[in-house]
C-alpha cells in the first residue's frame, strides 16, 4: 500500500493511465474503421457478383448453355469467398422460396431471413419466361471481420510494444524527478520529530530543489533555536502554571462556595449505564449527608416517583439541539417538601464516544415563589377591574392596565411617556387637581375623586388613590395610582340627592310617620317631619330620645313589645296597634308596622317603617261598639277572625252568654254547635256577601230553642276593606207561632176541600166513564142492529164522537189517579231495569217498524219514584220515539244517564222527525196537542208523562230539531240523596 | 378355378406393369461414346442422365447430351425420361448446375447433332429418337427390359 502513497507512483500514475488511453483507443478504432471500410467494398464486388451471376442463369436458360453458369459460380466462390449463393424464385401469390443454393446444405430460411447484423447481402433480379426471381449473395461480417484481425496483427503488436515501452519509459521518469522530493521529505520528517542533527546535503538537481534544501537548512537551525526558547518558555510556562493553579484553585472554591450561594449543582448523567455524577452542592441542595451520598446509588430515590418520572422524561427527552433547560417541580420524600429544580444540560460524547449529559441543576424554589407572587400581582393588576397607572418621577406613564386603556379608549403607545393630565378638562376641578399635585409634590398618600375625560369625549369619575413608590434602595422611583370608575355611582348619588329632595318634601307633607332605626339599638337614622305632629316631640329631640317606643308607649300596651319583638323574630315584619302618651298627656292611637332591613350577609342593619295615627278610627269604633252595645236587637259585631268586637246586651241575653267574656273571643266558641255549613256563609259574607234568613229555629244552650230571623252583613274599614261582620237577629217565636196556628188552618181546610175535589173527581170520571161506555155500547149495538146506519155519516160522527168521549174520560181518570196517588210514598227503583222491561214490551213493534234501541245505563241508577209511573214514563217515550221515526234514515233510539246534582237524569235520544220547538214548544206537554199529523197521536201521552214525572219530583227538558231527532231529559230525584 | 383365374390376373397386372416400365425408353435410343457398357436398365439410365454420375468407371467424364427446347422430340424425352416437361428437365439442370452437383449437360436441337456430338466426345451419353434412322450401332447402348 506504501507504494501507491509513494510520489513516484504519484507522478507515474496520470501519465500512465493517459498513455494507456491513448493507445488502446487507437487499438480499437483503428480496426473498426477498416472493417468498415471491408464491407464497403465487399458491398460493391457482391453488387457486381450477384448481377454477373443473374446473367448467367438467364443466359443459361435462354442459350440451353450451362456452362457458362457453372464456370461463373465456381468463379464466385473463388473470388468472393460468400457464406452462400442462392436462385430466389418469386412467383405470384407466393412466398419468396429458394430455388437453388449453394452450398447445398446452406439453410434456406437463414438466406431468406436477412439478419444484417451478422451478413452483407446483395442480390439482382432474374427475370427469364422460365424463371423469375433473383440472386441473393450473403458474406459472413464475421469473416470479414477475421480478415481485418489478421490484417492488423502486426498493428496490434506494435501498439502494445509501444505501451510497455512508454509505461516503462513514464516510470523511470517519475522515479528520477521524485527522487529529491523524497529525500527533502524525509529531512523534513526529521526535523519534524525535532531530529534537528540531522544532515542536510545540499542538493544541486534544480533551482526549486535547491531552493528548498536551502530553506530547510535554515529551518533547521531555526527550529534548534525555537526548541531552546521553547524550553525556557515551557518553564515560566510551569511557573505561570502554578501560580494559576493556586488561583484557580482560589476561583473553584469561590465558585463552589457562589454555587452553595446560588444553589447550583453540576451533573453528568450516562443514560446506558443510569450513572450519576454529581457536585456537592447538589447533595445540599437534596439535604443528602455524607452517609446518604455513600448509601444511595441513584438520587433519583429521594424523590416521589411522580418527580422521578418527570426527571427522566427530561432527560431522556429528543433534544434535537443537544442542549435543553427545563423547571421541574419535584417532591423530595424524606424532607416531605417541594423544590423547583432548573435543569440545563447538553448531550455529548466521552472520549469513549458513550453519550452523556452534563449540566446544571439550580434550586429554584425561592425564585418560582416570587415569580409566583409577582405573576399573581401582575395578573391582578392586569385584570382588575381597577384602573392602575404608574409613572416616573416626573409623572409620565410608564404603565397602564388594560382597565384604564378601556376606560379612556387609548392605546398603550398613545399614554406611554404622557402624565395623567391627558385626561383632565375644562369641567374637571382644578381646585382638586391642583392639591392632588401639591400632595405629590411631598411624596404623600392621596385620594380624591376626581372628573376626566376619555379619548373619545367620555366623562367618567374616578376615585383615585395615589400612592409614591420607592426601589430597593428607597429611592422615589415614581408614583401608582389605582382608580375606581365611580361614574355610575356619581350618577346615583345625583339621582339619589334628587330623589331624597323629593322624597323629603313628600314625607314632609304626609301624615304618616315614616321612620327608620339602627338594629339592634334601635337608634334614629330617620323620621319625617310628621314625627312632629304626632309625638308632639321636635325631631331634634325626638333624635336624642333612646328607645323612643318604649318610652311613649302606654303603660297599658306594653305587650305589644314582646309582639314586635317576636313578629320581627318569625315574620322579619310588624303590624301592631298601641297607644302613646304623648308629652301633653294625649292619648293617641297608632298603627305600627316596620320592616326589618339586611346586608348582604343577611344580617339585620335597619329597621324601615311607618307609624299612621288611628285615634280617629278608635274612637269611631269604639262610639261603634257602644251603639251595638246598648242597641235593643241581638247584634254582634265580630273581626274578620269571627272574634267579638261588640255585642248588644240583647244578644248576650237571647244566646245566654253571661258567663262569658264575650269580646275578644270568638263566635264559634259561643256556638259550637253550628254546622260546617254555617261556616261557609260566615266566611261568604267575611268575603263581602250578605246573608238573610227569614225564620230558623235556634237552641239555646240550656236546651230551649226560638224561632229568629237572621241577617248577617260584612263592615268595612276607613280603608273600605272588610274589617269583619254584623250579625243582626230577631226574636221571631211569637210570630211564628201564630202564623203556624194559622197555616195549621188554611191546611185544614185544604184538606177537607181536596177531599171533596177527589171525591167529586171520583164520582164524575167513575159515573162519566159509565155513562160513556153505556153510549157506546149502545152505538155498537145500533150498528149491528142497522148496518145500514154505517154508511150514515151522522152515526159514524156519533160513534167517533163517543169513542173520543171515552177515551178522554180515561184520561182525566189517569190524571185523577195521578192526584190521588201523589200521597203515596216513593220508594227506590232500579231504573235499568225499568228500562228493560219496556224495552222487551215494544220490542215486536221496534223490529216491525226496524227501529234500534239501544240500553247504555249503566245499572248503578237507582231513584226514587212509583215503579207504575215508571214503566208509565219509559214506555211512552219509547213508543213516541218509535211513532216518529223518519223513514228515509236508519232509526234508533238511545238510552243513557247522568248525574247532576240531585237528580239522576235519563236522556232518551232519537234521530226522528223531530220537534219544531220554536212552534210547539210551549205546548209540547199540553194536552191533546199533536205536531205530526200522525192519525195514532191523541195528544194526550206527553201531557200524562209531564205529570208523572213531577208527581216523582221531577221534571223533563227537551232538546230537538226537526229532521235530526229529539232528546228528552228526564229528571228523577236520586235516591243517594 | 377360381383361385387361378386370380392368380391370372395378378400375372397380367404385373407384365403390364413391366411392359409399361418398359414402354419408358421404347422410343428413345440411348447413344453413349465410351462409357464403359452397352446395355443398361432403364433406372441406371435415368440415373445417370439425372446426373448421378460424373465420371464413367473408366474415368472419362461424363458428358450429358440433351435435346433442347427446339428439338421435336425435347417433350417426349424429357417425359420419357425426367417424366417431366422440357421447361422442368431445364430448370432440374439449372438447379444441379448451381448447386455444383453434376456436369452441366449439353443441350442440342436436333437427333443427328445429338449422335454427331456423342460420335465425337467420349464420354458423352445422349437421348435420340428410336424413329431415327441412322444410329451407328457402336453407340447404341442396349436398354435391358
Amino acid at each position: 500500500m506504501k507504494i501507491f502513497k509513494s510520489i513516484s507512483f504519484r507522478i507515474w500514475l496520470p501519465f500512465a493511465v493517459s498513455i494507456s488511453a491513448f493507445i488502446l483507443a487507437a487499438g480499437y478504432y483503428y480496426p473498426l474503421k477498416q472493417e468498415q471500410i471491408f464491407i464497403q467494398n465487399n458491398k460493391s464486388k457482391i453488387d457486381e457478383l450477384a448481377k454477373t451471376v443473374a446473367l448467367g442463369v438467364e443466359l443459361s436458360l435462354s442459350s440451353d448453355n450451362f456452362k457458362g453458369l457453372d464456370k461463373t459460380i465456381e468463379l464466385a466462390k473463388t473470388t468472393s469467398e460468400f457464406e452462400f449463393i442462392a436462385i430466389v424464385q418469386q412467383e405470384k401469390d407466393l412466398e419468396d422460396q429458394i430455388f437453388a443454393i449453394n452450398p447445398r446444405a446452406y439453410r434456406s430460411e437463414e438466406a431468406l431471413n436477412r439478419n444484417h447484423k451478422k451478413f452483407v447481402y446483395a442480390s439482382h433480379p432474374i427475370k427469364t419466361d422460365l424463371l423469375q426471381g433473383y440472386v441473393l449473395i450473403g458474406i459472413s461480417k464475421e469473416e470479414i471481420q477475421r480478415k481485418v484481425f489478421e490484417l492488423n496483427q502486426p498493428v496490434y503488436i506494435f501498439l502494445l510494444s509501444l505501451l510497455i515501452v512508454s509505461l516503462l519509459a513514464f516510470l523511470f521518469f517519475a522515479t528520477t524527478i521524485s527522487k529529491p522530493i523524497r529525500y527533502l521529505t524525509s529531512i523534513a520528517n526529521q526535523l519534524e520529530k525535532e531530529n534537528y542533527s540531522v544532515e542536510i546535503i545540499p542538493y544541486r538537481s534544480n533551482n526549486e530543489i535547491e531552493e528548498l534544501n536551502n530553506a530547510l537548512f535554515s529551518l533547521r537551525d531555526t527550529l534548534q533555536e525555537a526548541k531552546y526558547r521553547n524550553l525556557e518558555f515551557n518553564k515560566q510556562l510551569e511557573d505561570e502554571i502554578i501560580l494559576r493553579t493556586k488561583d484557580l484553585k482560589d476561583t473553584r472554591d469561590k465558585l463552589i462556595v457562589a454555587q452553595r450561594i446560588a444553589h447550583l449543582g453540576s451533573f453528568e448523567y450516562y443514560p446506558d449505564d443510569n450513572h450519576w455524577i454529581l457536585s456537592d452542592v447538589l447533595y445540599e441542595i437534596l439535604g443528602w449527608g455524607h452517609q446518604d451520598r455513600m448509601s444511595r446509588s441513584n438520587w433519583l430515590e429521594a424523590l416521589d416517583p411522580l418527580s422521578a418520572i418527570e426527571l427522566e422524561k427530561t432527560l431522556s427527552g429528543n433534544h434535537s439541539s443537544g442542549t435543553f433547560k427545563k423547571d421541574v417541580k419535584i417532591i423530595l420524600t424524606a424532607q416531605k417538601t417541594e423544590k423547583w429544580l432548573s435543569i440545563v444540560g447538553e448531550i455529548d460524547k466521552n472520549s469513549e464516544k458513550k453519550t452523556f449529559i452534563r449540566g446544571t441543576i439550580q434550586d429554584i424554589t425561592d425564585r418560582k415563589l416570587i415569580e409566583n407572587e409577582v405573576n399573581r400581582l401582575s395578573l391582578v393588576a392586569t385584570k382588575t377591574s381597577n384602573c392602575v397607572i404608574i409613572t416616573d418621577k416626573e409623572k409620565k406613564m410608564t404603565w397602564v392596565n388594560d382597565s384604564l386603556l378601556k376606560l379612556t379608549g387609548y392605546s398603550m403607545d398613545e399614554l406611554i411617556g404622557k402624565t395623567p393630565k391627558i385626561f383632565q378638562f375644562e369641567k374637571t376641578n382644578p381646585l382638586t387637581a391642583s392639591k392632588i399635585n401639591e400632595i405629590l409634590a411631598l411624596n404623600k398618600e392621596v385620594k380624591a375623586e376626581i372628573l376626566n375625560i376619555g379619548k373619545n369625549g367620555n366623562e367618567y369619575w374616578v376615585d383615585i388613590n395615589i400612592v409614591p413608590i420607592y426601589d430597593q434602595e428607597e429611592q422615589h422611583i415614581g408614583f401608582m395610582a389605582v382608580e375606581n370608575d365611580i361614574t355610575q355611582r356619581k350618577k346615583q348619588e345625583e339621582e339619589i340627592l334628587s330623589i331624597k329632595d323629593k322624597l323629603e318634601s313628600i314625607l314632609n307633607e304626609v301624615n304618616d310617620v315614616i321612620w327608620s332605626v339602627k338594629v339592634p339599638d334601635f337608634s334614629i337614622l330617620f323620621f319625617s317631619k310628621s314625627a312632629e305632629k304626632l309625638y308632639e316631640y321636635s325631631l331634634e329631640e325626638l333624635s336624642l330620645i333612646q328607645n323612643l317606643r318604649s318610652k311613649l308607649m302606654h303603660p297599658d300596651d306594653r305587650y305589644v313589645e314582646a309582639l314586635i319583638s317576636e313578629s320581627i323574630k318569625l315574620h322579619s315584619f310588624f303590624n301592631v296597634d298601641y297607644r302613646i302618651v304623648c308629652p301633653t298627656g294625649k292619648i293617641k292611637w297608632i298603627t305600627s308596622k316596620g320592616k326589618v332591613i339586611f346586608n348582604e350577609l343577611g344580617v339585620p342593619v335597619r329597621v324601615d317603617g311607618i307609624d299612621t295615627d288611628i285615634t280617629e278610627v278608635k274612637m269611631a269604633l269604639e262610639r261603634q261598639k257602644k251603639f251595638i252595645k246598648e242597641a235593643p236587637s241581638a247584634i254582634a259585631m265580630l273581626d274578620k277572625d269571627l272574634k267579638y268586637l261588640a255585642v248588644s246586651d240583647r244578644w248576650v241575653q237571647d244566646y245566654q252568654l253571661y258567663d262569658k267574656d264575650v269580646i275578644g273571643s270568638s263566635f264559634e266558641d259561643s256556638f259550637t254547635h253550628f254546622s260546617g255549613n254555617w261556616k261557609h256563609i260566615l266566611s261568604d259574607c267575611i268575603s263581602g256577601a250578605t246573608f238573610s234568613h227569614e225564620e230558623m229555629k235556634f237552641k239555646r244552650s240550656d236546651g230551649s230553642s226560638f224561632w229568629l230571623k237572621m241577617k248577617i252583613n260584612p263592615w268595612y274599614n276607613e280603608n273600605d276593606i272588610v274589617g269583619g261582620i254584623i250579625i243582626l237577629t230577631e226574636d221571631i217565636t211569637l210570630i211564628k207561632e201564630s202564623k203556624e196556628e194559622e197555616l195549621r188552618h188554611i191546611l185544614r181546610l185544604t184538606q177537607t176541600q181536596n177531599d171533596r175535589l177527589k171525591n167529586f173527581a171520583h164520582i164524575v170520571s167513575h159515573n162519566l166513564r159509565s155513562h160513556s161506555g153505556n153510549i157506546q155500547s149502545l152505538i155498537e149495538l145500533m150498528m149491528e142492529d142497522k148496518p145500514d146506519l154505517k154508511e150514515y155519516e151522522f152515526a159514524k160522527l156519533i160513534q167517533v164522537s163517543s169513542s173520543n168521549l171515552r177515551e178522554t174520560i180515561t184520561h182525566l181518570s189517569e190524571v185523577a189517579a195521578m192526584n190521588v196517588k201523589e200521597n203515596e210514598k216513593l220508594s227506590t227503583v232500579d231504573l235499568n231495569l225499568t228500562v228493560e222491561k219496556a224495552i222487551i214490551n215494544v220490542n215486536a213493534i221496534a223490529k216491525n217498524a226496524e227501529v234500534k234501541i239501544i240500553n247504555e245505563l249503566k245499572g248503578d241508577e237507582k231513584i226514587l219514584g212509583i215503579p207504575a209511573y215508571l214503566d208509565s214514563i219509559v214506555l211512552n217515550f219509547l213508543t213516541n220515539g218509535i211513532k216518529y221515526r223518519a223513514m228515509e234514515r236508519e232509526s234508533f233510539i238511545k238510552i243513557k244517564s247522568e248525574k247532576l246534582n240531585h237528580y239522576i237524569v235519563l236522556l232518551i235520544e232519537d234521530n226522528g222527525l223531530g220537534i219544531d220547538l220554536k212552534r210547539h214548544g210551549n205546548k209540547l206537554f199540553g194536552m191533546y196537542k199533536t205536531f205530526h199529523g200522525n192519525p195514532d197521536s191523541r195528544g194526550i201521552g206527553l201531557f200524562i208523562t209531564k205529570n208523572q214525572v213531577e208527581a216523582l219530583g221531577g221534571r223533563i227538558d227537551v232538546d230537538s230539531t226537526v229532521g235530526i231527532g229529539t232528546t228528552f231529559k228526564i229528571f228523577f230525584k236520586n235516591e243517594e240523596n | 378355378m377360381r383361385i387361378f383365374n386370380l392368380i391370372l390376373i395378378i400375372f397380367c397386372l404385373y407384365t403390364l406393369q413391366v411392359k409399361g416400365q418398359g414402354s419408358d425408353t421404347e422410343q428413345i435410343h440411348v447413344i453413349g461414346n465410351r462409357i464403359g457398357f452397352n446395355q443398361s436398365s432403364p433406372k441406371e439410365i435415368k440415373e445417370i442422365f439425372k446426373g448421378k454420375e460424373t465420371y464413367w468407371k473408366n474415368k472419362e467424364q461424363v458428358i450429358i447430351v440433351l435435346p433442347s427446347a427446339k428439338s421435336e422430340h425435347a417433350t417426349i424425352i424429357a417425359k420419357d425420361i425426367f417424366a417431366m416437361s422440357v421447361a422442368a428437365m431445364q430448370k432440374y439442370w439449372l438447379q444441379m448446375v448451381f448447386q455444383g452437383r453434376g456436369n452441366p449437360p449439353v443441350f442440342l436441337s436436333t437427333d443427328k447433332e445429338i449422335i454427331d456430338y456423342v460420335a465425337k466426345n467420349p464420354g458423352a451419353i445422349g437421348l435420340i429418337y428410336r424413329k431415327e434412322k441412322e444410329v451407328p450401332a457402336s453407340l447404341l447402348i442396349k436398354i435391358k427390359s
